[in-house]
């Protein structure tokens, strides 16, 4: 049963919309639940009234709300004191955290890990890059899924919240975090790249490249200071994505233009 | 007629990429499919010409790095973006800075695109409701997949009329353009990568680790080190601090479980940890 759980939650975005964004593949992934738990119509149609409701977390995390919906499901099913209503409620209050830890986890970290070592491949041409990239990724992220089903129908809630107020959680997206910041760095050092061509005139046969003299002081400066004023307008300025876009393609020309770069 | 055949074929054979990239990715648990780094080859292996799919995929990858859909808050469309710079760049002749430049608008594009369709698909909605208050669980399901398949039929189709309308005046857009202009890109093209990693550092960054950023970037920038070397290396130094952090974690939840007198000692730990 919870082998149907795991393999149906793959699809949980799939017809995503703004009406119900993973409603409808939530309801999917606990069919199997709540016909087996629900014998009766009009308790099958509530139940399935209430997972087709919106629903939002990041999928291979979210499992562990699945899970857990389903235990609570049974609870219900078996328990007249039950209130259904809490099914909803301990949903919606989960689906804020999982999504914060799980967006950082494996679109911050995991994807760019993948993404930079098989980047490395794909510049040489090596036709592995692809192979590479799907495997590192989707591995920890489909152990994860499964091991998360799993805990969320066996241990409840509560063990979440003994994991955040233990402090394990927070050392975990601590380290996390490092690896993810080794790696853009190095990526910044890799993908990023401006060179001046500006040359002063020293008099006789003496030029000044500058950019020769950036090299001495910092190899790489533009780069990164370039990535961390982006950073600050992202961040600190709140600029718009698009729009920084344009800016850059802009002033790129622009500078290629005069001469700078 | 040959041409119009080539282009034909080229545009269908994209449409089919896209949608086992796209509509795969999404079928599928989130797969990553619909990375440049995967859809960039795949394109160029269908359009007969691999290497220019990697090494695009891989340039490309670097400059959508930064498009998360963090919360269905849709800005950019990577897949979109890739497919159809790769196939433009394929079919005109274009160089990598051509594609790089390519890939932004059109990933931007892209991008409304998903939203317009998202908001489009919103209406299958109350569908869904009437069949959860039938019980009709079939019909949930059968939603569930025949949205999914629409949907995405819609995206690829996209993806046909633009390679079939768009290559010839793309190729033409090419070969016209000013030369300052494809020198510019270049620049651009090297610069643009710092927005995605501007995007992604919004994430992971804190204060209090900013120095592991810096850390990363000495590693490429004057030790050389490939970046397969700087995952591993990230990966020891997050460990080695991860084990460092739970001694710290034992010590701390030790003091607190041992008796009231030893406030004072917590108290130290706690600040320390802080």
């Amino acid at each position: 049963m919870l082998k149907q759980i795991f393999f149906r939650s793959f699809t949980v975005f799939a017809p995503f919309n703004y009406a119900k964004q993973g409603g409808s593949g939530f309801c999917y992934a606990l069919i199997p639940f709540i016909n087996k738990f629900y014998k009766e119509k009009n308790e099958k149609i509530s139940a399935l009234t209430r997972h087709i409701t919106w629903y939002n977390a990041t999928q291979n995390v979210g499992t562990f709300i699945m899970g857990l919906a389903a235990s609570m499901e049974k609870e219900n099913s078996e328990k007249d004191y039950f209130n259904a209503e809490s099914i909803n409620t301990v949903k919606a209050s989960l689906m804020g955290p999982f999504s914060g830890i799980g967006d950082t986890l494996f679109w911050g970290v995991l994807r760019v890990v993948a993404a930079g070592i098989a980047m490395t491949f794909g510049e040489q041409g090596n036709p592995l890059a692809p192979i590479i990239f799907l495997i590192i990724y989707n591995v920890p992220s489909i152990a994860t899924r499964w091991y998360l089903t799993k805990l969320g129908y066996t241990v409840g809630a509560k063990y979440i919240e003994s994991l955040y107020s233990s402090g394990l959680m927070g050392l975990l997206t601590k380290a996390a975090s490092i690896l993810g910041l080794i790696m853009i760095g190095g990526m910044t050092a890799d993908s990023v790249t401006f060179e001046t061509s500006l040359e002063f005139s020293l008099g006789g046969d003496q030029t000044l490249v500058l950019q020769d003299i950036l090299d001495q002081i910092f190899v790489g400066i533009v780069p990164i200071c370039f990535t961390l004023f982006c950073f600050y307008l992202l961040s600190k300025k709140k600029m718009n994505f698009a729009l920084l876009i344009a800016l850059v393609v802009v002033f790129g020309i622009f500078f290629s233009v005069i001469g700078i770069a | 007629m040959n041409i119009v055949m080539t282009t034909l074929s080229a545009a269908f054979l994209c449409a089919i990429a896209y949608f086992i990239c796209f509509g795969g990715n999404w079928l599928i648990g989130q797969n990553m499919a619909d990375q440049p780094i995967v859809v960039g080859p795949f394109v160029g292996l269908l359009l007969g010409d691999l290497q220019t799919g990697l090494i695009l995929g891989a340039s490309l990858q670097a400059l959508f790095i930064g498009a998360i859909n963090v919360g269905g808050a849709v800005s950019l469309n990577p897949s979109f973006g890739t497919t159809l710079a790769v196939a433009f760049s394929i079919l005109s002749g274009g160089g990598e800075q051509f594609a790089l430049a390519l890939a932004v608008p059109l990933g931007l594009l892209g991008g409304l695109l998903e939203i317009g369709v998202n908001i489009l698909c919103a209406a299958f909605g109350p569908l869904w409701d009437k069949a959860a208050a039938e019980g009709n669980d079939k019909k949930i399901v059968g939603l569930h997949f025949g949205v999914w398949l629409l949907k995405y039929l819609l995206f690829s189709a996209v993806i046909f009329i633009a390679i079939f309308a768009g290559a010839t005046p793309v190729t033409n857009f090419v070969n016209n353009l000013p030369d300052f202009i494809t020198e510019g890109l270049g620049v651009v093209a090297g610069l643009l990568p710092a927005v995605g990693f501007a995007m992604l550092l919004k994430m992971v960054w804190s204060g209090k680790l900013a120095l592991f950023y810096l850390l990363g970037f000495l590693a490429v920038a004057y030790l050389e080190l490939p970046l397969i070397a700087v995952a591993t290396l990230g990966l020891i130094v997050a460990f080695a601090q991860a084990m460092i952090d739970k001694d710290m974690l034992d010590i701390k939840n030790q003091a607190n479980n041992s008796s009231i007198g030893d406030n004072d000692q917590t108290d130290e730990e706690e600040d320390f940890l802080s």
